[in-house]
Protein backbone atom coordinates (compact mmCIF):
# COMPACT_ATOMS: atom_id res chain seq x y z
CA UNK A 1 0.00 0.00 0.00
CA UNK A 2 2.70 2.46 1.07
CA UNK A 3 4.74 1.48 -2.00
CA UNK A 4 1.83 2.39 -4.29
CA UNK A 5 1.35 5.71 -2.52
CA UNK A 6 5.06 6.37 -2.86
CA UNK A 7 4.94 5.64 -6.58
CA UNK A 8 1.94 7.96 -6.95
CA UNK A 9 3.63 10.77 -5.03
CA UNK A 10 6.72 10.52 -7.26
CA UNK A 11 4.48 10.32 -10.34
CA UNK A 12 2.52 13.44 -9.38
CA UNK A 13 5.72 15.21 -8.43
CA UNK A 14 7.13 14.55 -11.92
CA UNK A 15 3.80 15.50 -13.47
CA UNK A 16 3.67 18.86 -11.69
CA UNK A 17 7.29 19.53 -12.62
CA UNK A 18 6.67 18.64 -16.27
CA UNK A 19 3.49 20.72 -16.44
CA UNK A 20 5.21 23.76 -14.92
CA UNK A 21 8.06 23.43 -17.41
CA UNK A 22 5.59 23.07 -20.32
CA UNK A 23 3.55 26.13 -19.29
CA UNK A 24 6.72 28.19 -18.87
CA UNK A 25 7.71 27.33 -22.46
CA UNK A 26 4.16 28.11 -23.61
CA UNK A 27 4.30 31.50 -21.87
CA UNK A 28 7.59 32.37 -23.51
CA UNK A 29 6.21 31.35 -26.93
CA UNK A 30 3.14 33.48 -26.26
CA UNK A 31 5.32 36.49 -25.39
CA UNK A 32 7.24 36.02 -28.65
CA UNK A 33 3.95 35.79 -30.56
CA UNK A 34 2.69 39.00 -28.89
CA UNK A 35 5.86 40.85 -29.93
CA UNK A 36 5.50 39.50 -33.47
CA UNK A 37 1.86 40.65 -33.57
CA UNK A 38 2.85 44.11 -32.28
CA UNK A 39 5.53 44.37 -34.99
CA UNK A 40 3.01 43.29 -37.62
CA UNK A 41 0.54 45.93 -36.38
CA UNK A 42 3.26 48.56 -36.51
CA UNK A 43 4.13 47.66 -40.11
CA UNK A 44 0.45 47.63 -41.07
CA UNK A 45 -0.04 51.09 -39.55
CA UNK A 46 2.93 52.37 -41.58
CA UNK A 47 1.56 50.73 -44.72
CA UNK A 48 -1.86 52.29 -44.15
CA UNK A 49 -0.34 55.72 -43.59
CA UNK A 50 1.67 55.43 -46.83
CA UNK A 51 -1.49 54.96 -48.87
CA UNK A 52 -3.71 57.56 -47.22
CA UNK A 53 -5.66 59.32 -49.99
CA UNK A 54 -5.86 62.28 -47.59
CA UNK A 55 -2.16 62.96 -48.19
CA UNK A 56 -1.25 61.64 -51.63
CA UNK A 57 0.43 63.62 -54.40
CA UNK A 58 -1.67 63.53 -57.53
CA UNK A 59 -0.78 64.79 -60.95
CA UNK A 60 -3.73 64.96 -63.37
CA UNK A 61 -5.45 62.50 -60.99
CA UNK A 62 -2.56 60.02 -61.11
CA UNK A 63 -0.96 59.26 -57.74
CA UNK A 64 2.77 59.19 -57.19
CA UNK A 65 3.83 56.45 -54.81
CA UNK A 66 5.61 57.20 -51.52
CA UNK A 67 4.81 60.88 -51.89
CA UNK A 68 2.91 63.27 -49.63
CA UNK A 69 1.54 66.67 -50.60
CA UNK A 70 2.82 69.28 -48.13
CA UNK A 71 -0.39 71.29 -48.20
CA UNK A 72 -2.49 68.19 -47.60
CA UNK A 73 -0.20 67.23 -44.72
CA UNK A 74 -0.69 70.62 -43.08
CA UNK A 75 -4.44 70.54 -43.71
CA UNK A 76 -4.81 66.97 -42.45
CA UNK A 77 -2.70 67.80 -39.40
CA UNK A 78 -5.22 70.47 -38.46
CA UNK A 79 -8.37 68.48 -39.44
CA UNK A 80 -7.24 65.45 -37.43
CA UNK A 81 -7.02 67.59 -34.27
CA UNK A 82 -10.78 67.33 -33.91
CA UNK A 83 -11.62 64.50 -31.46
CA UNK A 84 -14.33 63.14 -33.76
CA UNK A 85 -11.91 62.86 -36.71
CA UNK A 86 -9.16 61.41 -34.50
CA UNK A 87 -11.65 58.84 -33.24
CA UNK A 88 -12.52 57.82 -36.80
CA UNK A 89 -8.83 57.06 -37.50
CA UNK A 90 -8.39 54.95 -34.36
CA UNK A 91 -9.52 51.86 -36.26
CA UNK A 92 -6.79 52.50 -38.79
CA UNK A 93 -3.83 53.26 -36.52
CA UNK A 94 -4.88 52.21 -33.01
CA UNK A 95 -2.52 53.40 -30.27
CA UNK A 96 0.13 55.13 -32.35
CA UNK A 97 1.72 58.42 -33.30
CA UNK A 98 2.30 59.23 -36.96
CA UNK A 99 4.71 62.05 -37.73
CA UNK A 100 6.06 63.25 -41.06
CA UNK A 101 9.24 65.30 -40.93
CA UNK A 102 11.33 66.80 -43.71
CA UNK A 103 14.96 65.70 -43.83
CA UNK A 104 16.20 67.62 -46.87
CA UNK A 105 16.54 70.45 -47.95
CA UNK A 106 15.03 71.98 -44.81
CA UNK A 107 14.46 70.26 -41.48
CA UNK A 108 11.85 72.52 -39.93
CA UNK A 109 8.78 70.96 -41.55
CA UNK A 110 7.18 68.55 -39.05
CA UNK A 111 3.54 67.52 -39.02
CA UNK A 112 1.84 65.18 -36.58
CA UNK A 113 -0.94 63.57 -38.53
CA UNK A 114 -2.26 61.24 -35.84
CA UNK A 115 -1.66 60.63 -32.18
CA UNK A 116 -3.30 58.37 -29.64
CA UNK A 117 -1.15 57.29 -26.69
CA UNK A 118 -2.47 54.79 -24.13
CA UNK A 119 -2.21 55.59 -20.41
CA UNK A 120 -0.02 52.54 -19.86
CA UNK A 121 2.19 50.72 -22.33
CA UNK A 122 5.12 48.36 -22.17
CA UNK A 123 6.72 48.36 -25.58
CA UNK A 124 7.26 51.12 -28.14
CA UNK A 125 7.91 50.18 -31.76
CA UNK A 126 9.16 52.70 -34.30
CA UNK A 127 8.83 52.22 -38.06
CA UNK A 128 10.50 54.77 -40.29
CA UNK A 129 9.76 55.07 -44.00
CA UNK A 130 11.38 57.49 -46.45
CA UNK A 131 8.90 59.66 -48.37
CA UNK A 132 8.89 62.42 -50.95
CA UNK A 133 7.34 65.73 -49.92
CA UNK A 134 5.77 67.64 -52.79
CA UNK A 135 5.07 71.34 -52.73
CA UNK A 136 2.26 72.01 -55.26
CA UNK A 137 2.95 75.77 -55.29
CA UNK A 138 6.64 75.65 -56.18
CA UNK A 139 6.38 72.15 -57.70
CA UNK A 140 9.50 71.19 -55.71
CA UNK A 141 10.19 67.91 -53.98
CA UNK A 142 11.90 67.38 -50.64
CA UNK A 143 12.96 64.24 -48.82
CA UNK A 144 11.24 63.30 -45.62
CA UNK A 145 10.68 60.50 -43.16
CA UNK A 146 7.40 59.15 -41.92
CA UNK A 147 7.69 57.85 -38.37
CA UNK A 148 5.03 55.53 -37.06
CA UNK A 149 5.37 54.85 -33.34
CA UNK A 150 3.10 52.12 -32.02
CA UNK A 151 2.50 51.35 -28.38
CA UNK A 152 2.11 47.75 -27.28
CA UNK A 153 1.35 46.19 -23.90
CA UNK B 1 -12.18 -13.50 4.59
CA UNK B 2 -8.69 -12.96 5.87
CA UNK B 3 -7.20 -9.51 6.55
CA UNK B 4 -4.76 -10.02 3.67
CA UNK B 5 -7.60 -10.67 1.17
CA UNK B 6 -9.50 -7.48 2.26
CA UNK B 7 -6.31 -5.45 1.97
CA UNK B 8 -5.76 -6.77 -1.56
CA UNK B 9 -9.28 -5.75 -2.61
CA UNK B 10 -8.82 -2.22 -1.21
CA UNK B 11 -5.48 -2.11 -2.96
CA UNK B 12 -7.18 -2.74 -6.34
CA UNK B 13 -9.94 -0.23 -5.61
CA UNK B 14 -7.28 2.33 -4.73
CA UNK B 15 -5.40 1.61 -7.99
CA UNK B 16 -8.64 1.97 -9.96
CA UNK B 17 -9.46 5.32 -8.34
CA UNK B 18 -5.91 6.59 -8.81
CA UNK B 19 -5.94 5.42 -12.45
CA UNK B 20 -9.29 7.16 -13.04
CA UNK B 21 -7.98 10.38 -11.50
CA UNK B 22 -4.84 10.25 -13.67
CA UNK B 23 -6.92 9.51 -16.79
CA UNK B 24 -9.36 12.34 -15.99
CA UNK B 25 -6.44 14.68 -15.46
CA UNK B 26 -4.87 13.88 -18.84
CA UNK B 27 -8.26 13.98 -20.54
CA UNK B 28 -8.97 17.47 -19.18
CA UNK B 29 -5.48 18.67 -20.18
CA UNK B 30 -5.98 17.36 -23.73
CA UNK B 31 -9.42 19.00 -23.96
CA UNK B 32 -8.05 22.32 -22.68
CA UNK B 33 -5.11 22.15 -25.08
CA UNK B 34 -7.39 21.38 -28.00
CA UNK B 35 -9.65 24.35 -27.21
CA UNK B 36 -6.58 26.55 -26.70
CA UNK B 37 -4.90 25.57 -29.95
CA UNK B 38 -8.16 26.04 -31.88
CA UNK B 39 -8.49 29.51 -30.34
CA UNK B 40 -4.83 30.25 -31.08
CA UNK B 41 -5.21 29.07 -34.66
CA UNK B 42 -8.24 31.26 -35.30
CA UNK B 43 -6.44 34.27 -33.75
CA UNK B 44 -3.36 33.64 -35.92
CA UNK B 45 -5.52 33.16 -39.02
CA UNK B 46 -7.50 36.33 -38.24
CA UNK B 47 -4.25 38.29 -37.82
CA UNK B 48 -2.91 36.91 -41.09
CA UNK B 49 -6.17 37.61 -42.92
CA UNK B 50 -6.12 41.18 -41.59
CA UNK B 51 -2.61 41.66 -42.99
CA UNK B 52 -3.64 40.06 -46.30
CA UNK B 53 -6.71 42.31 -46.58
CA UNK B 54 -4.60 45.39 -45.76
CA UNK B 55 -2.15 44.47 -48.52
CA UNK B 56 -4.84 43.55 -51.03
CA UNK B 57 -6.85 46.72 -50.48
CA UNK B 58 -3.87 48.90 -51.43
CA UNK B 59 -3.36 47.10 -54.76
CA UNK B 60 -6.07 49.03 -56.53
CA UNK B 61 -7.39 47.74 -59.83
CA UNK B 62 -6.05 44.24 -59.27
CA UNK B 63 -7.72 40.92 -58.75
CA UNK B 64 -5.92 38.37 -56.64
CA UNK B 65 -6.57 34.95 -55.26
CA UNK B 66 -6.47 34.65 -51.46
CA UNK B 67 -6.20 31.37 -49.61
CA UNK B 68 -9.33 30.80 -47.55
CA UNK B 69 -8.74 29.23 -44.12
CA UNK B 70 -10.33 25.81 -43.63
CA UNK B 71 -13.13 26.96 -41.29
CA UNK B 72 -14.11 29.58 -43.90
CA UNK B 73 -14.61 33.30 -43.36
CA UNK B 74 -18.02 34.69 -42.41
CA UNK B 75 -18.76 38.38 -42.99
CA UNK B 76 -21.58 40.32 -41.38
CA UNK B 77 -22.73 43.77 -40.30
CA UNK B 78 -25.16 44.30 -37.43
CA UNK B 79 -28.01 46.82 -37.37
CA UNK B 80 -25.75 49.22 -35.46
CA UNK B 81 -23.08 48.81 -38.15
CA UNK B 82 -20.68 46.62 -36.22
CA UNK B 83 -19.03 44.89 -39.15
CA UNK B 84 -16.92 41.82 -38.46
CA UNK B 85 -15.44 38.87 -40.17
CA UNK B 86 -15.30 35.60 -38.27
CA UNK B 87 -12.75 32.82 -38.60
CA UNK B 88 -13.89 30.06 -36.28
CA UNK B 89 -15.07 31.83 -33.14
CA UNK B 90 -12.68 34.76 -33.54
CA UNK B 91 -14.38 37.95 -34.72
CA UNK B 92 -12.31 40.74 -36.27
CA UNK B 93 -13.71 44.18 -36.97
CA UNK B 94 -13.60 45.61 -40.51
CA UNK B 95 -12.31 48.84 -38.87
CA UNK B 96 -11.03 51.11 -41.66
CA UNK B 97 -11.38 48.44 -44.34
CA UNK B 98 -14.18 48.97 -46.80
CA UNK B 99 -15.06 45.35 -47.53
CA UNK B 100 -17.98 44.04 -49.55
CA UNK B 101 -18.22 40.28 -49.25
CA UNK B 102 -20.74 37.43 -49.20
CA UNK B 103 -21.98 36.07 -45.88
CA UNK B 104 -19.62 33.09 -46.11
CA UNK B 105 -16.52 32.27 -48.14
CA UNK B 106 -15.60 28.62 -47.82
CA UNK B 107 -14.16 25.60 -49.63
CA UNK B 108 -12.34 27.46 -52.42
CA UNK B 109 -9.88 30.35 -52.56
CA UNK B 110 -11.33 33.83 -52.33
CA UNK B 111 -11.18 36.27 -55.24
CA UNK B 112 -10.22 39.73 -53.99
CA UNK B 113 -10.78 42.72 -56.22
CA UNK B 114 -9.58 46.14 -55.09
CA UNK B 115 -11.15 49.16 -56.76
CA UNK B 116 -10.84 52.86 -56.22
CA UNK B 117 -13.74 55.11 -55.22
CA UNK B 118 -13.34 58.64 -56.53
CA UNK B 119 -15.69 61.60 -56.17
CA UNK B 120 -13.80 63.06 -58.18
CA UNK B 121 -10.65 62.87 -56.01
CA UNK B 122 -9.54 59.55 -54.57
CA UNK B 123 -11.39 58.69 -51.38
CA UNK B 124 -10.69 55.05 -50.66
CA UNK B 125 -10.18 51.63 -52.13
CA UNK B 126 -12.96 49.10 -51.79
CA UNK B 127 -12.07 45.44 -51.41
CA UNK B 128 -14.64 43.17 -53.03
CA UNK B 129 -14.51 39.50 -52.10
CA UNK B 130 -16.19 36.44 -53.49
CA UNK B 131 -15.31 32.89 -54.53
CA UNK B 132 -16.23 30.45 -57.32
CA UNK B 133 -18.85 28.67 -55.18
CA UNK B 134 -21.03 31.77 -55.55
CA UNK B 135 -22.79 32.15 -58.88
CA UNK B 136 -23.75 35.58 -60.19
CA UNK B 137 -26.48 35.86 -62.82
CA UNK B 138 -26.17 39.27 -64.49
CA UNK B 139 -29.62 40.01 -65.91
CA UNK B 140 -30.03 42.91 -68.32
CA UNK B 141 -32.67 43.89 -70.88
CA UNK B 142 -31.53 43.44 -74.46
CA UNK B 143 -32.92 46.28 -76.57
CA UNK B 144 -33.06 48.71 -73.66
CA UNK B 145 -30.28 51.22 -74.31
CA UNK B 146 -29.69 52.24 -70.67
CA UNK B 147 -29.68 48.64 -69.47
CA UNK B 148 -27.31 47.53 -72.23
CA UNK B 149 -24.93 50.43 -71.52
CA UNK B 150 -24.82 49.60 -67.83
CA UNK B 151 -24.31 45.90 -68.59
CA UNK B 152 -21.39 46.69 -70.92
CA UNK B 153 -19.74 48.86 -68.24
CA UNK B 154 -20.24 46.24 -65.55
CA UNK B 155 -19.18 43.35 -67.78
CA UNK B 156 -15.92 45.06 -68.75
CA UNK B 157 -15.08 45.91 -65.15
CA UNK B 158 -15.98 42.65 -63.39
CA UNK B 159 -13.05 40.27 -62.84
CA UNK B 160 -12.84 37.41 -65.33
CA UNK B 161 -12.46 34.94 -62.45
CA UNK B 162 -16.01 35.67 -61.29
CA UNK B 163 -18.44 32.77 -61.63
CA UNK B 164 -20.98 34.70 -63.71
CA UNK B 165 -23.59 34.09 -66.38
CA UNK B 166 -25.19 36.85 -68.45
CA UNK B 167 -28.92 36.74 -69.19
CA UNK B 168 -30.33 39.09 -71.84
CA UNK B 169 -33.94 39.15 -70.72
CA UNK B 170 -35.72 39.55 -67.41
CA UNK B 171 -38.25 36.86 -68.38
CA UNK B 172 -35.47 34.27 -68.80
CA UNK B 173 -34.91 34.06 -65.04
CA UNK B 174 -37.94 31.74 -64.87
CA UNK B 175 -35.89 29.15 -66.82
CA UNK B 176 -33.03 29.09 -64.31
CA UNK B 177 -32.54 26.01 -62.18
CA UNK B 178 -30.21 25.50 -59.20
CA UNK B 179 -26.74 24.39 -60.33
CA UNK B 180 -25.51 23.18 -56.95
CA UNK B 181 -23.74 26.44 -56.09
CA UNK B 182 -23.32 27.41 -52.45
CA UNK B 183 -24.99 30.76 -53.11
CA UNK B 184 -26.83 32.33 -56.04
CA UNK B 185 -26.82 36.09 -56.56
CA UNK B 186 -29.11 37.65 -59.16
CA UNK B 187 -27.95 41.05 -60.38
CA UNK B 188 -30.55 43.00 -62.34
CA UNK B 189 -29.32 45.88 -64.46
CA UNK B 190 -32.36 47.53 -65.90
CA UNK B 191 -35.35 49.78 -65.67
CA UNK B 192 -37.99 47.10 -64.98
CA UNK B 193 -38.55 45.90 -61.45
CA UNK B 194 -37.69 42.19 -61.19
CA UNK B 195 -39.93 39.60 -59.54
CA UNK B 196 -37.80 37.01 -57.76
CA UNK B 197 -40.88 35.00 -56.83
CA UNK B 198 -41.05 33.95 -60.50
CA UNK B 199 -37.90 31.86 -60.01
CA UNK B 200 -38.11 28.08 -60.34
CA UNK B 201 -39.52 26.57 -57.12
CA UNK B 202 -36.36 24.47 -56.80
CA UNK B 203 -34.67 27.67 -55.61
CA UNK B 204 -36.92 27.75 -52.51
CA UNK B 205 -34.41 25.88 -50.37
CA UNK B 206 -31.34 27.50 -51.99
CA UNK B 207 -29.34 30.44 -50.71
CA UNK B 208 -30.62 33.02 -53.21
CA UNK B 209 -30.45 36.80 -53.04
CA UNK B 210 -30.73 39.61 -55.54
CA UNK B 211 -29.91 43.21 -56.20
CA UNK B 212 -31.59 45.47 -58.75
CA UNK B 213 -29.32 48.25 -59.97
CA UNK B 214 -31.54 50.77 -61.66
CA UNK B 215 -30.23 51.45 -65.17
CA UNK B 216 -29.35 55.04 -64.24
CA UNK B 217 -27.02 53.58 -61.55
CA UNK B 218 -28.43 55.96 -58.92
CA UNK B 219 -30.60 53.62 -56.86
CA UNK B 220 -30.47 49.95 -55.91
CA UNK B 221 -32.91 47.52 -54.32
CA UNK B 222 -31.68 44.53 -52.34
CA UNK B 223 -33.76 41.34 -52.26
CA UNK B 224 -33.21 39.07 -49.27
CA UNK B 225 -35.02 35.86 -48.40
CA UNK B 226 -37.44 36.13 -45.49
CA UNK B 227 -37.64 32.35 -44.98
CA UNK B 228 -34.80 29.98 -45.94
CA UNK B 229 -37.32 27.43 -47.25
CA UNK B 230 -39.62 29.77 -49.19
CA UNK B 231 -39.32 31.94 -52.28
CA UNK B 232 -40.32 35.06 -50.36
CA UNK B 233 -38.13 38.14 -50.42
CA UNK B 234 -37.93 41.41 -48.50
CA UNK B 235 -36.97 44.52 -50.47
CA UNK B 236 -34.51 47.10 -49.16
CA UNK B 237 -34.00 50.18 -51.32
CA UNK B 238 -30.72 52.07 -51.16
CA UNK B 239 -28.73 54.71 -53.02
CA UNK B 240 -25.60 54.43 -55.20
CA UNK B 241 -22.80 56.94 -55.65
CA UNK B 242 -20.91 56.06 -58.81
CA UNK B 243 -20.04 52.83 -60.62
CA UNK B 244 -17.67 51.68 -57.86
CA UNK B 245 -20.61 51.52 -55.48
CA UNK B 246 -22.53 49.45 -58.06
CA UNK B 247 -19.88 46.76 -57.64
CA UNK B 248 -20.10 47.18 -53.87
CA UNK B 249 -23.85 46.49 -54.05
CA UNK B 250 -23.26 43.42 -56.24
CA UNK B 251 -20.68 41.88 -53.89
CA UNK B 252 -22.24 42.86 -50.53
CA UNK B 253 -23.84 40.04 -48.53
CA UNK B 254 -26.92 42.12 -47.81
CA UNK B 255 -28.30 45.66 -47.67
CA UNK B 256 -26.98 46.06 -44.10
CA UNK B 257 -23.39 45.49 -45.19
CA UNK B 258 -23.75 47.82 -48.18
CA UNK B 259 -25.26 50.62 -46.07
CA UNK B 260 -22.73 50.30 -43.22
CA UNK B 261 -19.65 50.21 -45.44
CA UNK B 262 -20.95 53.08 -47.56
CA UNK B 263 -21.64 55.22 -44.49
CA UNK B 264 -18.05 54.61 -43.38
CA UNK B 265 -16.90 55.57 -46.90
CA UNK B 266 -18.92 58.81 -46.76
CA UNK B 267 -17.38 59.57 -43.36
CA UNK B 268 -13.97 59.28 -45.05
CA UNK B 269 -15.16 61.47 -47.92
CA UNK B 270 -16.15 64.13 -45.36
CA UNK B 271 -12.65 64.23 -43.89
CA UNK B 272 -10.90 64.21 -47.28
CA UNK B 273 -13.15 66.98 -48.60
CA UNK B 274 -12.28 69.06 -45.50
CA UNK B 275 -8.56 68.46 -46.17
CA UNK B 276 -9.01 69.39 -49.84
CA UNK B 277 -10.95 72.54 -48.87
CA UNK B 278 -8.18 73.65 -46.48
CA UNK B 279 -5.58 72.92 -49.14
CA UNK B 280 -7.57 74.92 -51.72
CA UNK B 281 -7.80 77.83 -49.25
CA UNK B 282 -4.01 77.79 -48.87
CA UNK B 283 -3.59 77.70 -52.67
CA UNK B 284 -6.03 80.58 -53.01
CA UNK B 285 -4.04 82.63 -50.49
CA UNK B 286 -0.63 81.93 -52.01
CA UNK B 287 -1.18 81.28 -55.72
CA UNK B 288 -4.27 83.32 -56.68
CA UNK B 289 -2.75 86.53 -55.30
CA UNK B 290 0.23 86.27 -57.68
CA UNK B 291 -1.62 84.62 -60.56
CA UNK B 292 -5.25 85.79 -60.84
CA UNK B 293 -5.95 83.26 -63.63
CA UNK B 294 -5.61 80.52 -61.00
CA UNK B 295 -9.04 80.78 -59.39
CA UNK B 296 -9.88 78.40 -56.53
CA UNK B 297 -13.56 78.15 -55.63
CA UNK B 298 -13.97 76.48 -52.26
CA UNK B 299 -17.73 76.26 -52.11
CA UNK B 300 -18.09 72.87 -53.83
CA UNK B 301 -15.49 71.24 -51.59
CA UNK B 302 -17.13 72.69 -48.47
CA UNK B 303 -20.53 71.47 -49.69
CA UNK B 304 -19.16 67.96 -50.29
CA UNK B 305 -17.60 67.91 -46.80
CA UNK B 306 -20.84 69.03 -45.16
CA UNK B 307 -23.13 66.72 -47.17
CA UNK B 308 -20.83 63.72 -46.74
CA UNK B 309 -20.99 64.13 -42.96
CA UNK B 310 -24.76 64.30 -43.26
CA UNK B 311 -24.83 61.01 -45.23
CA UNK B 312 -22.46 59.29 -42.77
CA UNK B 313 -24.75 60.22 -39.89
CA UNK B 314 -28.01 59.26 -41.61
CA UNK B 315 -30.05 56.31 -40.41
CA UNK B 316 -30.21 54.93 -43.96
CA UNK B 317 -28.67 56.10 -47.24
CA UNK B 318 -32.18 56.60 -48.64
CA UNK B 319 -32.80 59.27 -45.97
CA UNK B 320 -29.78 61.15 -47.33
CA UNK B 321 -30.64 60.74 -51.03
CA UNK B 322 -30.80 64.52 -51.52
CA UNK B 323 -27.35 65.00 -49.94
CA UNK B 324 -25.86 62.26 -52.15
CA UNK B 325 -27.41 63.94 -55.17
CA UNK B 326 -25.77 67.27 -54.19
CA UNK B 327 -22.39 65.47 -53.86
CA UNK B 328 -22.89 63.97 -57.31
CA UNK B 329 -23.58 67.47 -58.71
CA UNK B 330 -20.54 68.98 -56.97
CA UNK B 331 -18.37 66.21 -58.45
CA UNK B 332 -18.86 67.52 -62.00
CA UNK B 333 -18.22 71.12 -60.89
CA UNK B 334 -14.99 70.08 -59.15
CA UNK B 335 -13.83 68.11 -62.18
CA UNK B 336 -14.46 71.12 -64.42
CA UNK B 337 -12.62 73.45 -62.06
CA UNK B 338 -9.63 71.09 -61.90
CA UNK B 339 -9.50 70.76 -65.70
CA UNK B 340 -9.52 74.55 -66.05
CA UNK B 341 -6.68 74.87 -63.53
CA UNK B 342 -4.62 72.26 -65.42
CA UNK B 343 -5.22 74.17 -68.68
CA UNK B 344 -3.94 77.36 -67.00
CA UNK B 345 -0.87 75.46 -65.67
CA UNK B 346 -1.98 76.22 -62.11
CA UNK B 347 -1.55 73.85 -59.14
CA UNK B 348 -4.39 71.35 -59.27
CA UNK B 349 -7.39 71.60 -56.97
CA UNK B 350 -7.04 67.97 -55.86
Amino acid sequence: MFETIGVLVVFFFLLVGGTTFYFKIQESAMQKELVRQAQLRSLQAAQRAMFLPELDCSFVSIQRENCFDRLKLKAFGSVSQSPKTAQSYFGQFGFATVIVREAYPSTDFIVTIYTSIPDEYGKVLLTQTPVLLYDPVTKDFGFGVMEVTTYAE
Amino acid sequence: MSKRAIELQFHWIFILIAGAVILAFFFSVVQKQRALSEEKLSITLAGQMDAIFTGAIESKGTTQSLVTPKPGIAFSCSKVCECNYHIGRKATEFRDKLLFAPAMIKDQDAIAWAIEWKLPFRIANFLLLTNPTIKYYIVYERGDQLSEQLYRRVNIALPKELNQVAIGSLRDITRLTPQGDAQTRLVFLGTQEPDLRSLNLDFAREDVSGVWINADAITAVFYEKTDPDELEFSEYPSVLAGDTTVYGAIFAADHQMYECVMKRAFEKLGVIAQVQAKRAQELKNTVSAARPECAYVLQDLQTVAQKAEQVAGAQALRDAEAAISVIRGAQSALQLQNTNLIKQSCPELY
